[in-house]
Order: structure tokens, then C-alpha cells, then sequence
């Protein structure tokens, strides 16, 4: 259940960054780049990490993509493209399989096998016993912080929206 | 669970590398970068929650943040600048403008 919830996560992150590139106009790219913004804040929660997801999903949706969307919106300008996608397509390939074979090939399930740091000391008691839990008030309302913030940012975009309509009729 | 999450940070990586190998556009370049630092944010905290016990990730992190944001500042700055002068949004040709 829990894979599967990852791999959505993954695919949803995966398409926004390739919407970045796909979209004709420089808002929609703007609006694909805060999705993926968002999906990096879950994949963050699924990391065991709730508290910095929640400043992660305050800092990247709730600051700089607003900033990008009123950076962006409030000056029109003719936008040009000319990204060549079957070359952004297998570059992307190329890097990534040439980054990841070490993950993909995995001789030994150890990642930092040949390292100092083997499992058994990562995992000894005397290591673990340093990891410091979350304060229990924020991470009881996780579902309130994401409603939240998704209903400030569509406000945000709303707003940037009618404000546009209002200087085109003018 | 941690594998799936450095592959994903290692495909936006690479995303990330291509884009700024091939488009031209001014911006789409900087979002590229952004895409960029969001992946290794991701990076280092799925190894660091995976197989580090120990230690603390958020001075890390808000390095990560405090990039993110000077960079989008920076590059929206730019980018009403180049709007305002009636410039053009492609790299290449920026060397023809000389103030």
C-alpha cells in the first residue's frame, strides 16, 4: 500500500518536472514546478521526516512559488520555446542511468559497503540512541498544515488570475 | 522504500541536467536549477534518513532553502529587467545586447 502510494508520488514528481519543459507558457511551466514543489514535500513526509515536509511545503509552495507567480504574471511578453524534446528525452536517460548504476547494479545490499561506515555501526544502539522525535503537536495535524497551504496557494493563484483579467479589460 | 526515493532524486537530477542542456529560454533554465536543488534536498535527506542515525539535517537543509530562494529572487530581478529594456529571453542572443 505504502509502495504504491510512493510510486504515485513518484510519478507525479516525475511529470511535473517534465511539464516544466512541455508547457508553452511560462506560468503553466511556473504552476508544474509548484506541483512538483508539493510532491517533494510528501515525499519528504513519507521520509519519516514530518516536520521538515511541513517547513519544506511552507518555504518552497507558500514563498517562492508565489514569488514566481507574481514575478511572472504581472509582466506579459511573448514566450518563445524551442526546447528540443527528444534530445531533453535521451540526455535524461543517458544521465541518469549513468548516475544510478550503482543503485541499479548493487552488488552488495550495503551502499556504503567499502566505506568506514559498515551497518553495524550505522545501526548499533549507540548511534540510534541520538535520533530525536518530532514534537507531537505538529505532527498530529499533518492533513491540516497540507489542506492549509493548498488552500492559501489557490487563493494566491486566484487572486494573480482575476487581477489579470481585471488589467485586460481595462 | 529509501531506493525508490534516491532513484526519483537521481531522475529529477538528471531532468534537471538536461534541461539546462537544451532549452534556451531564460527562465525555464533557472526552473531547471530549481529542479536541481530540489533533488538533492531529497537526496540527502532519504540518506540521511536511511541509513544515518545520527547527526542533524536541517542546517543542510536551510542551506538548500536559502539557494532555492536567493536564486529565484535573483533570477526574477533579472528577468523584469530583460522584460522592461524589450530585450530577448533566449541566452543566446543576449551577447548581442551591449549597455
Amino acid at each position: 500500500m505504502i509502495i504504491a502510494i510512493v510510486i504515485l508520488i513518484m510519478a507525479l514528481e516525475i511529470a511535473a518536472a517534465i511539464m516544466v519543459f512541455a508547457l508553452k507558457d511560462i506560468m503553466h511551466s511556473a504552476l508544474a514546478l509548484s506541483v512538483l514543489f508539493f510532491g517533494n514535500s510528501l515525499a519528504f513526509l513519507f521520509l519519516s521526516q514530518p516536520v521538515l515536509a511541513i517547513i519544506q511545503l511552507l518555504v518552497m509552495v507558500g514563498g517562492i512559488s508565489t514569488y514566481i507567480f507574481i514575478g511572472v504574471s504581472s509582466v506579459s511578453y511573448s514566450n518563445f520555446r524551442h526546447t528540443r524534446y527528444a534530445a531533453l528525452a535521451a540526455l535524461a536517460t543517458l544521465i541518469f542511468f549513468l548516475i544510478s548504476f550503482p543503485l541499479l547494479i548493487r552488488p552488495t545490499n550495503n551502499l556504503f559497503y567499502g566505506t568506514a561506515m559498515n551497518e553495524s555501526i550505522l545501526k548499533s544502539d549507540y548511534v540510534s540512541s541520538f535520533a530525536v522525535s518530532p514534537p507531537n503537536y505538529m505532527t498530529a495535524n499533518i492533513p491540516f498544515f497540507y489542506l492549509l497551504s493548498v488552500l492559501l496557494f489557490g487563493v494566491a493563484l486566484a487572486s494573480i488570475v482575476m487581477i489579470k483579467k481585471l488589467g485586460e479589460d481595462k | 522504500m529509501i531506493e525508490y526515493f534516491m532513484l526519483l532524486s537521481i531522475a529529477l537530477f538528471a531532468i534537471g541536467i538536461s534541461g539546462i542542456a537544451v532549452s534556451r529560454h531564460f527562465l525555464i533554465m533557472v526552473f531547471s536549477i530549481e529542479i536541481m536543488i530540489i533533488a538533492s534536498s531529497l537526496f540527502a535527506l532519504s540518506v540521511f534518513s536511511g541509513f544515518l542515525y545520527y547527526g542533524n539535517i536541517v542546517l543542510l537543509l536551510v542551506f538548500f532553502w536559502s539557494i532555492a530562494a536567493v536564486d529565484i529572487i535573483a533570477a526574477m530581478v533579472f528577468y523584469r529587467y530583460l522584460v522592461r529594456t524589450k530585450m530577448s529571453l533566449d541566452v543566446t542572443k543576449l551577447s548581442e545586447y551591449k549597455d
